[in-house]
């Protein structure tokens, strides 16, 4: 049965993050509890309340039987659960969120620590820019499981069975038979709305995503779009597109419209059932009539539990989404692997790539086979247009990509055989995208050189030509940048990156595109500060922009994929014919 | 920059006209609602009173027992007709906001869309309109059902009993109030929620963001000890908020309960003869006191759903404070110019052109005169920040001029055509030339939308992309762009080559054509380029030589002034020049 294998796979899918509430099963379960006891209180209430009327009513026909009805029990009753129901209610509060953002805590971390191991370039190559915004997202929704699903779905089961027991006190079969309707009315229509509604949802999110990226696609080509007036053109077919979106979403509405009418439905006949069966108890003496009103109101106000269902099914739909699409994630991209420890020691900062080949998913050849070997203590520039594959092989370098063939060693040790500590400590770098953390300056920069003073950060960001910017930080070191930096122009994004991998001590520095955005003048001044702090050390540093590259021990042109020449600068230059002389020929301004 | 809250809630309610009658339909259906409530009560009350006190035989309950459950399903209807009417309103609300959203993109320009990540701006365009949908849906239809339904329970409940009207007014201590506290301790409680949700999602994305820069410096595993604290950090501080805020929202829950307490006890002890006001100096029968505590805690609903109403609101609000600004900054468009017949050749003449981005002091422009003759091809050098870009922008009609003029040969001032039509006379080559995701046609028909197959594969040979569009296994139905056929860099240049020859503009702009691309793209463009020259006016950006060769003059542009214009070789023996531009001479030509 196509149903059963698919429940199944629903609850291994939700299994580990139901495991992760054990620790937590304190809070979580006082927080069913009392959501429990703030709604049996509520319906006690309503209930005793009808019986006390329709008693008082009855006792109140006469002189004799008023006086001697004992109305401090049933008063007390309503009253106690008046503090009851309230009090419930702010402890239900309480501690289902306590227990949420506990929960919610460890899901981050524990989320965290299996994206941790995965290819930073193949987790950013999966999906476009916004899988991460979506992955936290799916955090969020997961976070919601407890608080959204399995309480209000345990507290619905337990006051249907704490009502139906109620009743059944008096009378055993109309009991059983409210339990059981109540269930089947809360249970059946939103059941019904999910499978039928299941479609809809699914396709509304993948016309979603469609039109989305389409749109951020468009938005990013707008001057062609404008300049050839087909903005208008386009701005229309997303609104068609938008338009079938929102027929699912009124699709939606609708079935969850219907399925409020069916609960309503069911209800209804579920209560008129109840008072009719109990009036007729009544009418055949087997049952206090005072007592009819009581199961009536228990029946009507254990609907409060039902009503929670629908959105708990809803929600279900949703959390499960976000799982299955953290297990794809997790299936999809690589995860590298490192020894726990070194497998030999490196003899020096030198560096071998050997016949080393990168494909992507997407049938992309980043690499085709580059042999280069770079001697300790060497800088060498990596030219070539963008897209030719060099920031691809400063991802192998890193390991943020395995190649496919071919090997990559540091001081004649292949760099698998390195442990995860070792690898980091031996390469500083700037990569091209650089990222400040929400942290201050200080920190953004401690990163590389925990141990690194005020001074050597001051020092290092005015040689860099970041003085000015520094100064004009309202609490210099200690100031927070903007999110995603955009504090910093994009020169200055670059500089600060270039600072950042210099303080760093490793002995291997690779810097892609240092220079991008800058004038030439200050384009200069990098240039002397990146020879001056990696004079000891071993260098690779990658750069579309021929200008400058004299001053390096070595040049490589790589385009497509291949090493095309590679020399001492000057040597490539008096080759008429070399591809470094031809990008030299050009207008120095 | 933050705008207050009564901007941003007028902002919200001005726009939900564009729901037309839906949410007022939505009103109604929940105000029919309670009327359906009351033949509920009724029919519950008659049963009771029929069992309890008339003793009459069960068969007198056939009419309530009839018409109880219709009401039930009168109820669910009205139930999916609010919810539908709620959906469409909304959906038009937010359609009509994205219509103008578009639009007033499209008026604001390429130049203001690169200022903004387009990434940010989709998400603007797109989740943040949808974000407002429950406020519009939901929250706004019971706002109103907050003050029908409490209104309609009094009306009915007074005349049957004015004491027990009087308690349901007392303990709501007026409704408006209540409102006010449910609103208060609501909207604390869900902005705090959602503030330190925002700022946790935001904290963990950042880290998700940074993961490669984290592992670069090898902190990347000790990091998951930093999500757990901050994250736990964040509980604290929310719990310490949300301690108090859920007080706010037990009271009402308090004084529900408390005034069914005292309903049920009043009534009851009017019963027993022990009070005797209240009545309107009739008898109370069982019956009537039913009836008022059956319909009682619906008095209460709309407000405790307000409640779970109220993330919706703040979530609107966030969305309104992003989107605001966008609808409201005052676009220049002055798109009301005349239409004209695109000549097929062009001369243009700028005369003492000055240019200014707006929020700058220093001109962009500065007194440019230029003649750009018909036919000729014109290069434009300068160092970076002198004005290249603005030139190119000013001719595509995405920047206007604030002195001097801007007239074609035949005497049509640029600023006197609507900037669609000026447009029409142009062709673009950018240096990220925009790949849409469809297919090569589509990509290609993008700038001229009318061609036939025979006029673009005359094209793709002119750009030097037959032989590859032949091989592709679709021809031009083969998809591009995002999970189609990989477009490498010279590819996507020579697609826009391609445009520039389907659309026969006399104008061609061309941005740095063979920037940062390998030497087989670079010799393919040049040679396209040769083609292109005879029948157009082209004016180009280039640093390179081999172009430069190819221009007829050049125009050397310094801080937006013209530093000379001549043919190449003229330019070469200029010593005024010296300083600023220097030749790197071709060794072997």
């Amino acid at each position: 049965m196509p149903d059963a294998s698919r429940s199944v796979k629903h609850t291994d899918l939700l299994r580990p993050y139901l495991k992760q509430m054990q620790p937590l099963s304190l809070w979580l379960g006082l927080g069913v509890f009392l959501s429990l006891v703030t709604l049996l209180s509520s319906i006690g209430m309503i209930a005793l309340s009808g019986w006390f009327l329709s008693a008082s009513a009855l006792a109140g026909l006469s002189f004799t039987t008023a006086a001697a009805f004992n109305y401090f029990l049933p008063s007390a009753g309503i009253r106690l659960f008046v503090l009851t129901r309230t009090a419930g209610r702010y402890g239900e509060r309480v501690t289902s969120h306590e227990g949420t953002l506990r929960l919610l805590s460890l899901l981050r971390r524990h989320i965290y620590e299996a994206i941790e191991p995965l290819s930073p370039t193949a987790l950013l190559r999966y999906g476009s820019g916004d899988l991460l915004t979506r992955l936290t997202a799916d955090i969020d929704a997961l976070d919601s499981l407890y608080l959204r699903v399995l309480s209000p779905s345990l507290v619905a089961l337990f006051a249907i069975v704490g009502c139906g027991v109620a009743i059944g006190v008096f009378a055993p079969g109309v009991g059983l038979f409210a339990g059981a309707a109540l269930l089947a009315s809360g249970v059946i229509g939103p059941w019904l709305a999910w499978r039928l509604g299941h479609n809809h949802t699914a396709r509304w999110h993948a016309i979603n995503g469609q039109i989305r990226s389409r749109l951020i696609e468009r938005l990013a080509t707008l001057p062609e779009l404008l300049l050839y007036g087909r903005w208008r053109h386009e701005t229309d077919s997303l609104f068609e597109a938008q338009y079938y979106r929102d027929e699912e979403e009124r699709h939606s509405a609708r079935l969850w419209g219907m399925s409020q009418l069916l609960s309503q439905t069911l209800l209804g006949l579920t209560l008129t059932a109840t008072l009719a069966m109990a009036a007729w108890l009544a009418s055949h003496d087997s049952l206090d009539p005072t007592l009819i009103i009581l199961m009536g109101l228990a029946v009507l106000a254990a609907f409060e539990a039902i009503a929670l269902l629908p959105q708990a099914w809803q929600n279900l739909g949703r959390i499960r989404h976000a799982a299955q699409r953290l297990d794809t994630l997790r299936s999809q991209v690589p995860e590298i692997a490192y020894p726990e420890a070194d497998h030999a020691c490196p003899a020096d900062a030198s560096l071998a790539i050997d016949d080393v080949h990168v494909a992507f998913d997407d049938g992309t050849q980043a690499l085709k086979g580059v042999t280069l070997s770079v001697n300790a203590g060497e800088h060498l520039a990596l030219l070539g247009p963008s897209g030719s594959g060099k920031t691809t092989l400063f991802d192998a370098l890193v390991r943020f990509v395995e190649p496919q063939r071919g090997e990559l060693r540091l001081g004649d040790v292949a760099l698998g055989n390195l442990s995860e500590e070792t690898l980091r400590d031996s390469f500083a770098v700037a990569p091209q995208d650089i990222h400040l953390f929400v942290a201050s300056y200080r920190e953004n920069l401690r990163l590389a050189a925990p141990e690194a003073t005020d001074a050597d950060m001051t020092d290092l960001l005015a040689a860099l030509g970041l003085d000015e910017w520094l100064a004009s930080q309202p609490e210099g070191l200690d100031s927070y940048p903007d999110e995603g930096g955009s504090s910093l122009s994009g020169g200055q994004l670059r500089r600060f990156g270039v600072a950042r991998a210099l303080l760093s001590p490793a002995p291997v520095v690779l810097l892609d595109e240092p220079t991008e955005g800058l004038d030439e003048t200050t384009a200069a001044q990098v240039f002397d500060v990146i020879e001056r702090r990696c004079s000891e050390r071993t260098l690779l540093l990658i750069t579309h922009r021929p200008a400058g590259l004299e001053r390096l021990d070595r040049v490589a042109v790589i385009e497509t994929g291949h090493l095309q020449e590679i020399g001492s600068p000057q040597a490539l230059l008096a080759q008429p014919d070399s591809r470094f002389a031809a990008l030299n020929r050009q207008v120095a301004l | 920059m933050k705008k207050d809250t009564l901007t941003l809630r007028r902002w919200l309610a001005a726009r939900a006209r564009q729901g037309g009658v839906w949410p007022r339909i939505a009103v109604l259906a929940g105000s029919a609602s309670t009327l359906l409530l009351f033949v509920q009560a009724w029919a519950i009350a008659t049963v009771a009173q029929r069992m309890v006190i008339d003793e009459a035989p069960f068969t007198s309950l056939a009419v309530p027992l009839l018409v109880l459950p219709f009401a039930f399903i009168g109820r669910g209807a009205l139930a999916w007709l609010k919810t539908e009417a709620g959906t469409h309103g909304a959906l038009l609300v937010r359609q009509s906001i994205r219509h103008e959203l578009f639009q007033r993109i499209g008026e604001l320009g390429p130049l203001w869309a690169r200022r903004q990540h387009s990434a940010t701006l989709g998400n603007r365009v797109w989740d943040q309109v949808d974000a407002l949908h429950g406020y519009y849906a939901d929250y706004r239809p019971q706002v109103m059902l907050c003050l029908t339904i409490p209104v309609l329970i009094l009306l009915a409940v007074f005349p049957l009993n004015w004491a027990a009207g009087l308690i349901l007014l007392v303990t709501a201590p007026f409704i408006p109030l209540n409102m006010a506290m449910v609103g208060i301790g609501a909207k604390q409680c869900q902005q705090a929620q959602f503030r330190e949700m925002t700022r946790m999602s935001r904290h963990f994305l950042d880290t998700l963001r940074g993961l490669p820069t984290l592992k670069l410096f090898g902190v990347s595993r000790a990091q998951a000890d930093v999500v757990h604290e901050v994250s736990e950090n964040f509980r604290t501080r929310t719990m310490r908020v949300l301690r108090l805020a859920f007080l706010s929202s037990t009271l009402l829950e308090f004084f529900s309960s408390l005034s069914i307490a005292l309903l049920a006890i009043y009534i009851g002890f009017v019963y027993l003869g022990h009070f005797d006001f209240g009545t309107w100096e009739r008898e109370l029968d069982l019956f009537a006191g039913l009836f008022i505590l059956v319909v009682a805690p619906d008095f209460y609903q709309p407000l405790r759903d307000l409640g779970s109403h109220y993330h919706a609101k703040a979530e609107a609000e966030a969305a309104a404070e992003d989107l605001m600004p966008l609808l409201e900054s005052s676009a220049a468009n002055g798109s009301n110019g005349s239409d004209w017949p695109v000549p097929e050749c062009l001369g243009l003449t700028l005369e003492n052109v000055t240019c200014r981005y707006p929020g700058q002091q220093a001109p962009a422009l500065d007194g440019v005169s230029v003649d750009i003759r018909p036919g000729d091809t014109l290069a434009v050098i300068g160092p970076s920040g002198a004005g290249k870009t603005t030139l190119l922008n000013l001719l595509m009609g995405f920047l206007s001029h604030e002195a001097g003029t801007l007239m074609t040969h035949d005497g049509t001032r640029i600023d006197a055509l609507a900037p669609e039509a000026w447009q029409q006379a142009i062709g673009w080559v950018g240096q990220h030339p925009a790949i849409l995701s469809g297919t090569l046609a589509d990509n290609l028909l993008l700038a001229a939308p009318d061609a036939d197959d025979e006029a673009i594969w005359q094209a793709l040979v002119d750009a030097d992309l037959a032989d590859w569009a032949n091989v592709l296994p679709q021809g031009l139905a083969t998809p591009l762009g995002a999970g189609g056929q990989p477009v490498s860099g010279g590819q996507a240049r020579r697609i826009a080559l391609a445009r520039v020859f389907l659309r026969q503009a006399p104008l061609i702009l061309l941005d740095e054509p063979t920037a940062s691309l390998d030497r087989d793209s670079e010799a393919r463009i040049m040679r396209a380029l040769a083609r292109l020259k005879p029948d157009h006016t082209v004016v180009m950006l280039t640093h390179r030589l081999d172009l430069l060769q190819l221009a007829d003059r050049v125009l050397v542009l310094d801080r937006g002034r013209v530093r000379g214009v001549d043919t190449l070789d003229a330019l070469r023996t200029r010593h005024d020049l010296c300083d600023a531009t220097r030749f790197v001479e071709d060794s072997h030509a």
